[in-house]
C-alpha cells in the first residue's frame, strides 16, 4: 500500500473513532452517494445481523465493499459496531459463493439455467399448490417477506408459510398479544439510558447484543449508577457485569415472577391507580389459550398465594431474599426499571406464560410507559420485527397484524391485492414445527406437504431434533426441498434445488429492528456470477405460473399480482435485466403500507426512510407536513393514538376497555428432566463473533480465528467429579442423538453444576441432533434452553 | 493490510494517562483528542490475525473497561484471505484450553462493578 493511501485509510480511521469518543455528528461522507478522497463511495445501510439494527457505512470502491464504519448519525448505534458489524463487509467475500442454480441428479448438484430452475419450481407447484410451503426468515427484507407473503396466500391461496422466527421470539408476540393485544414492544432503547435497574431475564445482552449493552457500560462510565439483575440459569459475560446473579433452576422463571407479583399484593406495594385504571387479571382455567378468562383481583390474588418467597426458592433455587430484593425494586415507584429478554424467555414450553407474566409484574407495579420503565423483548434477527411480526410472513397471520381466520381482515387484504374474495383461505397453514413434520412424515402418516421453497435460514442445521424434523423429508424421494442462500449449509447440502441469493448490500433492502425501527438502503454492488434477490426469485416464479395460465397469479382485471407500472406501462420485473429499472422494494413497500395503518402501526412513505436512519412506527404525518415517530406506545405523551387527555390507552386491548391484562399463569414442570440415565441439563445458545449457524460469520477470517468452533462449557466441579480435561472430546447425548465435542471448563460462560452449554454456529457439530422438539402450546415456539443429556468421554483428545 | 479505529473507555482520569503512555510505546498506535474517558486510537497492522491479536492487546490494557471497533479498513484484503468454510471444515481442530478467548467488544467489567453473588 503506498504511503499516501495509508496515511488517508489512518486519517479515515481516526476521525471515525474521534467522532464516536466526543459522541459527535461530524463524521465524512455520510450522505448518500458521497465520495471522498480514496474514491470510495460511501452510504447508509443496517447492518445485516442482529435484531439491534445498528447502522454502517459502508464504503464502495471498484464495485467492492472495502470498508465499514460505525454510523455517527444512527441514534441506535451512535457511531459503535460490535465485533460482528465491523466484519460485515468481509462476510460478502467467502470464496465459496453460491453462484448459479444447482438441481439435483443423483448425488451431485449440476448447475442448471435460472430459467430452469424456475421451470422447476412452477412443476411442483402445480403438482399440488396446496402442499406447496414456504420456509421463510427473520433476516427477510421486509420486500422479500412481504412478496413471498402475497406469493403463497394471494398467490396460490395456500397459508403454508412460516418464518424461522418461531423459532427464535413467537413467544415474545404472544406474550404481547395477550397482554396488550397487539404485538411488540411499547418501550424502546431509550428506556435503557435512563433506567436505574436494568434486568435480564435469561439473556446475555453482552454478548448478543452488545451495542444496545453499550448504553449501560457508556452510563457507569460517566459515573453514573444502574443496578443490573442478571436472572439466569449460567454465567455469561452479562453476569460480570451485574451487581446480581440469580441463578434459577432452568424453567422456574416462572415461580420468580409469581413471586415478586405476591410479595407486591401482599406489602401492598403494587401501583393500585394504574391498576384500577388500566389493567384487567386474566388466567387459564383450561388448556392454554391467548385470550383466556376473566379474573377477579381476589381470585388473582388468591392464585399467587402459594408463590412465598420461601415456596418459590424451593422451585428455583433464587435465595428468598433476592425475591425480596426484586419485591423492593417493583414496590419503588421512584426507580425506573427496565426488564430485557430474548431467547432464554421464548425458547421456552413455558414461553408464552412467562412473557406474560413478566409483562404483568411490570404492569402490577405501574413500571410502565415512563421511560426507563418498559418490558422490553429483544430480537435476535435484523428483522423478526420488521419482516415477520408487522408483514405478518406467519401461518396464521396477514400484513398489518391482521390474521386469515378472520374474515374481515381477508376481506381487507384481498381488497388491498386486488385479488378475488375468497382466494386466502381461512384456515391458518402449517407453523415451522407442523410444516417441516408434515414434509417429513410420509404420506401414508399424514404428511402431506410435498415441497418446501427455504429462503435466508438454516433448518437443516436450526431445527430441534434433526433426525426427526429434517433427516425423513431429505431422504423421501417424494419430498423436494428448495434453498435460495448465500453459501453452501447443511441444509443447500440436503437440498434438490439451490438458488444462489444476492446479500445485503447487493440488493436493495429494507429491515425493522427490535425497538420498531423501520430501516432502508440500497444496493451498493453486485452480487457475484448470476446471485440475484430473493424478491425477485419470487417474482420471477410467480411471473412463470402466470405465463402458463396459473390463475392465482391473476389479480381481478387478469393482471400479474407483481404488476409494477412505470409512466403507465407494465415493467417486465421478473426479467433480472430489467428488475432494477424500477425501484421494486419501493412498489411492494408502499403497498405494504397501506396495511399497516389498519393496526396503528403506521410507516412513512419510503423516501422518508431513505432520508432517515430508521424510524419507529407508529409514524404519522403532522400538521407541517413531516412525519413524527413514537418511541414510548400507548403512553398518553408520546404515542398520537391515546385519545386526548388520557395518561395511558391499550387501545388493541382484547377486553375491549383499553386495559392491558395481567395474567396468572402457574409453575409447571419442563416434559424432560435430567435423570439418572441422562443427568445433565443441556443448554443451547450463541456467541458473540458468530451470528446464528455462522454460515456467514465463519467465512470471515477474523471472526472465525476468534471463535473456530463449538465446544461443550462443562462445570468445574463436574469435569473434576468426571475426570474431564479441557480440550477432551466428549460425547453429548440425549434420547434423540449425540454430538462430539471438546470440553471447555471455565470457560466464557460458567453452566452450574448439572447443566452443560453448548453453541449452536458450527455446522461441524449439529447439537440439534440432541435437542428437544417439545414446543409452547400457544406460540408453537421450541424448547432449546433445556433437555435431558449425559456427557460421556470419547478417550480421545481432538487433534491439535 | 487491516487499519482499525477504536474508541477505548478508560475507568478513571488517573489511569487515563498511564493507559496513553502505555499506548503510546506501541509502534502500531496513533492517539487521537481525547474526550473525557474515551480515548480515540488507530491500529495499523499487517495482516488478519496480527489485527485481531492487536486489538485484543489493547482491550485488555489494565484500566481499560471498554474497547469498541468502530471503523474497519479492509480494503487491501485479497480474496486469498477468504478461505471457505469447506476448506476449514476438514482443518484440524482447535479444542479446549486452546479456543481463545475473545475480548473483542466488551471487555472486562467495569471496576465499579461487583462481582454479582449466586
Ligand atoms: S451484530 Fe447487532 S450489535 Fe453487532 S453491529 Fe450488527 S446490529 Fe449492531
Amino acid at each position: 500500500m503506498d504511503l499516501k493511501r495509508r496515511t488517508f485509510l489512518k486519517a479515515a480511521a481516526m476521525s471515525a473513532a474521534t467522532s464516536a469518543a466526543a459522541g459527535m455528528s461530524n463524521a465524512r461522507a455520510q450522505t448518500r452517494g458521497g465520495i471522498d478522497d480514496d474514491s470510495v463511495r460511501w452510504d447508509k445501510a443496517p447492518c445485516r445481523f442482529c435484531g439491534t439494527g445498528c447502522h454502517v457505512q459502508v464504503g464502495v470502491r471498484d464495485g467492492r465493499v472495502v470498508s465499514v464504519a460505525g454510523d455517527q448519525h444512527a441514534e441506535v448505534n451512535r457511531g459503535l459496531l460490535c465485533v460482528k458489524g465491523y466484519h460485515v463487509g468481509l462476510a460478502l467475500y467467502g470464496q465459496d459463493r453460491l453462484r448459479t442454480p444447482l438441481l439435483r441428479q443423483g448425488d451431485e448438484l449440476v448447475p442448471i439455467s435460472w430459467s430452469r430452475a424456475l421451470d422447476v419450481i412452477a412443476d411442483r407447484v402445480e403438482l399440488d399448490p396446496s402442499g406447496f410451503a414456504f420456509y421463510g426468515s427473520g433476516q427477510w427484507t421486509i420486500p422479500e417477506g412481504y412478496a413471498a407473503q402475497k406469493f403463497m396466500k394471494g398467490g396460490l391461496g395456500c397459508n403454508h408459510i412460516d418464518p424461522n422466527a418461531r423459532l427464535c421470539m413467537a413467544s415474545a408476540v404472544t406474550g404481547f398479544l395477550a397482554t396488550y393485544g397487539v404485538d411488540e414492544p411499547a418501550g424502546v432503547f431509550d428506556d435503557l439510558d435512563v433506567a436505574d435497574v436494568v434486568i435480564t431475564w435469561g439473556n446475555n445482552p453482552a454478548e448478543m447484543h452488545p451495542v444496545i449493552f453499550s448504553r449501560l457500560i457508556d452510563r457507569r462510565s460517566r459515573g453514573e449508577e444502574i443496578e443490573l439483575i442478571d436472572i439466569g440459569t449460567r454465567r455469561t459475560r452479562t453476569t460480570d457485569h451485574a451487581q446480581r446473579y440469580l441463578e434459577f433452576n432452568p424453567h422456574s422463571d416462572l415461580a420468580v415472577a409469581n413471586g415478586i407479583a405476591h410479595l407486591l399484593l401482599e406489602r401492598g406495594t403494587w401501583n393500585r391507580d394504574f391498576v384500577d385504571q388500566h389493567c384487567a387479571f386474566r388466567w387459564d382455567p383450561g388448556d392454554p389459550t391467548l385470550r383466556g378468562e376473566a379474573l377477579a383481583f381476589d381470585q388473582y390474588r388468591e392464585m399467587l398465594r402459594e408463590y412465598t418467597p420461601e415456596r418459590v426458592e424451593e422451585i428455583s433455587g433464587v435465595p428468598a431474599d433476592e425475591i425480596r430484593h426484586l419485591a423492593d425494586l417493583f414496590g419503588d415507584p421512584e426507580k425506573r426499571i427496565t426488564s430485557l429478554w430474548c431467547m432464554g424467555m421464548n425458547q421456552h414450553t413455558q414461553g408464552t406464560a412467562i412473557n406474560t407474566l413478566v409483562h404483568g409484574v411490570h404492569l402490577l407495579s405501574g413500571h410502565f410507559g415512563r421511560p426507563g420503565d418498559a418490558p422490553t423483548s429483544l430480537t435476535g434477527q435484523p428483522s423478526a420485527c420488521g419482516t415477520v411480526r408487522e408483514v405478518g410472513t406467519l401461518a396464521h397471520a396477514l400484513p398489518g397484524g391482521r390474521v386469515v381466520a378472520n374474515a374481515e381482515h381477508r376481506a381487507q387484504t384481498e381488497e388491498i391485492w386486488n385479488v378475488p374474495e375468497g382466494r386466502i383461505g381461512s384456515s391458518p397453514g402449517y407453523h415451522t414445527m407442523a410444516m417441516w413434520s408434515a414434509w417429513s412424515r410420509p404420506e401414508s402418516d399424514g404428511g402431506d406437504i410435498h415441497t418446501i421453497w427455504v429462503q435466508v435460514t438454516n433448518p437443516g442445521q436450526t431445527l430441534p431434533h434433526l433426525h426427526g424434523n429434517f433427516d425423513p423429508g431429505v431422504r423421501d424421494p417424494n419430498r423436494f426441498l428448495i434453498v435460495s442462500d448465500v453459501y453452501p449449509t447443511v441444509t443447500t447440502q440436503a437440498a434438490d434445488l439451490v438458488l444462489p441469493s444476492a446479500m445485503w448490500v447487493e440488493k436493495n433492502g429494507m429491515v425493522g429492528n427490535s425497538e420498531r425501527r423501520t430501516q432502508q438502503w440500497f444496493k451498493m454492488v453486485d452480487p457475484p456470477g448470476e446471485a440475484r434477490d430473493d424478491t425477485w426469485q419470487t417474482i420471477a416464479v410467480a411471473r412463470r405460473l402466470y405465463d402458463r395460465g396459473f390463475a392465482g397469479m391473476r389479480d381481478r382485471d387478469g393482471n400479474f399480482l407483481f404488476r409494477v407500472e412505470d409512466e403507465g406501462r407494465e415493467v417486465p420485473i421478473w426479467e433480472w435485466d430489467h428488475y432494477y429499472d424500477v425501484n421494486v422494494d419501493k412498489h411492494l413497500f408502499e403497498e405494504y403500507r397501506l396495511f399497516t395503518r389498519l393496526k396503528h402501526k403506521d410507516l412513512a412513505p419510503y423516501d422518508e426512510y431513505v432520508a432517515h436512519r430508521g424510524m419507529r412506527w407508529p409514524v404519522v404525518q403532522q400538521e407541517d407536513g413531516s412525519w413524527r415517530e413514537t418511541r414510548w406506545r400507548f403512553a398518553g405523551f408520546d404515542d398520537p393514538y391515546v385519545e386526548d387527555g388520557r395518561e395511558f390507552q391499550f387501545y388493541h386491548s382484547s377486553s375491549s376497555d383499553d386495559r392491558a391484562q395481567i395474567w396468572f399463569r402457574p409453575y409447571v414442570n419442563p416434559p424432560e428432566m435430567p435423570d439418572e440415565e441422562f443427568p445433565f441439563w443441556l443448554c443451547t445458545g450463541r456467541v458473540v463473533e458468530h451470528w446464528h449457524t455462522g454460515t456467514m460469520t465463519m467465512r470471515v477470517p477474523q471472526l472465525r480465528a476468534a471463535m473456530p468452533n463449538a465446544y461443550v462449557e462443562v462445570n468445574r466441579a463436574d469435569a473434576r467429579r468426571l475426570g474431564f480435561t479441557n480440550g477432551e472430546m466428549v460425547r453429548v447425548e440425549s434420547r434423540r442423538g449425540h454430538v462430539d465435542v471438546p470440553v471447555w471448563i471455565g470457560g466464557r460462560g460458567a453452566p452450574p453444576p448439572g447443566s452443560v452449554f453448548v453453541p449452536f454456529f458450527d455446522e461441524r457439530v449439529l447439537i440439534n441432533n440432541v435437542t428437544l422438539d417439545a414446543y409452547d402450546p400457544i406460540s408453537k415456539q421450541p424448547d432449546y434452553k433445556k433437555c435431558a443429556v449425559r456427557v460421556v468421554p470419547l478417550n480421545t483428545r481432538a487433534a491439535h | 493490510m487491516p487499519v482499525t479505529g477504536l474508541v477505548l473507555t478508560v475507568t478513571d482520569e488517573d489511569s487515563r494517562r498511564a493507559v496513553m503512555e502505555s499506548l503510546r510505546l506501541l509502534g502500531y498506535v496513533d492517539i487521537g483528542e481525547v474526550h473525557d474517558l474515551h480515548i480515540p486510537v488507530v491500529v495499523e497492522s499487517d495482516g488478519v490475525a496480527d489485527e485481531q491479536e492487536r486489538v485484543r492487546t489493547i482491550a485488555a490494557m489494565p484500566a481499560v473497561s471498554h474497547a469498541v471497533v468502530v471503523h474497519f479498513d479492509f480494503s487491501d484484503l485479497s480474496d486469498a484471505h477468504m478461505p471457505e468454510a469447506r476448506e476449514f471444515a476438514r482443518a484440524r481442530r482447535p479444542i479446549g484450553s486452546q479456543i481463545p478467548l475473545t475480548d473483542n467488544f466488551v471487555g472486562k467489567p467495569a471496576p465499579s462493578v461487583r462481582r454479582g453473588t449466586s
